[in-house]
């Protein structure tokens, strides 16, 4: 199940009932118990149902912000970062040592982490570049951007 | 259970669902696929996790076979000048009345998926009288609905239009003249008879 492998490289545990989740298409949905009981529905053409966990394009899993949230809520791999890496990470950069306040879980390169701010706001993750725990240059990017909530700007951009 | 009839982008589906504080089911409708890309990226971004969306024509919603607590119908309509400088020369009569045709086709479809105790919203921001009050004045003589009070700013809406007299409980609507928003109509309609298997309405004494 590609949701649960993807939950894993972050080593976190979160509980995802199999029997609320659905497929559509490439999309994966999480229902509520409630959805759950208007089963003719969801059997219908629906376009969107519950939560969004997140889609696979070229066999890739590509994580929704919701996904991230509940793994971000979780014991997992973590930065926190300054305000000003905060705000170039949600522009799509990466994140230099310099930036980050606590790592929490795992920082070995190769890694993925995923990074939040001061407030714990999850805004999107990364993968390691560098053993994050002794690295010495401060101004060595540290944590790759793969994805950030700016991309909710960047994907509708140029749509009408 | 609550119907939001024409959904995209989601701004108040957003706010449902918030005042749902999560739980509960909103089905959420739009006709233009190309808009529900815009309300699923709205429903992400604010984590909403009780609504399903589907792409219909609300004209058709009862054939999801529900039936519905609550209805908004924040109906497509001919908007206002505010937001739109151009409006008074991209817009003439037939457009208002293709607008108006299309609200009560959609208000009287969502009559027959409301729950006899239900409540249904219907918004404009539209200031044309075809599309508010002389639509919510058809709804109640045909539809058998009534227009409830509701505590919302804004001033009484039109009883009198064009020379005709509506019925009174139109004034109940809320008609908000642009100044501290962009202009809207809005009104709360509940049941008062019950509809007959050939649609026709009975009013309940
Ligand atoms: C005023 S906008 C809705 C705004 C939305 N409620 C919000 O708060 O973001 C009206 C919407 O109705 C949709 N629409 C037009 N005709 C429709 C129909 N027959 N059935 C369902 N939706 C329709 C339009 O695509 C448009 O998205």
């Amino acid at each position: 199940m590609q949701v649960v492998k993807f939950v894993n490289k972050f080593r976190a545990r979160i509980f995802l009932n199999e029997d609320l989740m659905v497929k559509k298409e490439n999309r994966y949905f999480l229902l509520n118990k409630k959805h759950k009981k208007l089963k003719g529905l969801i059997t219908k053409d629906f376009f969107y149902a519950g939560l969004y966990l997140g889609k696979v394009r070229n066999k890739r899993f590509f994580p929704s912000f919701n996904l991230l949230k509940m793994i971000a809520e979780k014991r997992s791999n973590k930065v926190i970062v300054d305000k000003k890496t905060e705000w170039l990470f949600i522009c799509g950069r990466d994140v230099f040592k310099r930036g980050i306040i606590k790592v929490v879980g795992s920082g070995r390169k190769g890694d993925y982490t995923l990074v939040l701010n001061t407030h714990r706001e999850c805004l999107g993750f990364g993968r390691i570049l560098h053993d994050l725990n002794k690295m010495e240059d401060k101004d060595a990017v540290a944590v790759k951007n793969v994805l950030d909530i700016g991309d909710f700007l960047r994907r509708e951009k140029g749509q009408p | 259970m609550v119907l939001d009839a024409c959904a995209a982008p989601g701004g108040k589906t957003v706010q449902l669902a918030d005042l749902m504080r999560n739980t509960g089911v909103i089905i959420a409708l739009d006709f233009k696929r190309r808009r529900l890309t815009a309300l699923a990226n709205h429903l992400e971004r604010c984590h909403v996790k009780n609504t399903i969306v589907y792409h219909l024509d609300a004209r058709h919603a009862s054939k999801l076979k529900v039936r519905f607590d609550r209805i908004l119908l924040d109906v497509p309509c001919s908007g206002n000048f505010v937001t739109d400088e151009e409006w008074f020369s991209k817009r003439t009569m037939n457009d208002v009345e293709r607008n108006a045709r299309l609200q009560r086709a959609i208000l009287a479809e969502a009559v027959k998926t409301l729950k006899e105790d239900g409540e249904i919203v219907y918004a404009t921001c539209s200031l044309e009288p075809e599309e508010d009050e002389l639509n919510i004045d058809w709804a109640v003589k045909n539809l058998g609905l009534r227009v409830e009070r509701i505590n919302c700013y804004g001033e009484k809406a039109l009883t009198e239009v064009f020379g005709r007299r509506l019925d009174d409980s139109v004034e109940n609507c809320r008609r908000i003249w642009p100044g501290r928003t962009q202009g809207f109509f809005v009104c709360k309609l509940k049941k008062c008879g019950v509809q007959d298997a050939s649609g026709k309405i009975r009013k309940q004494v």
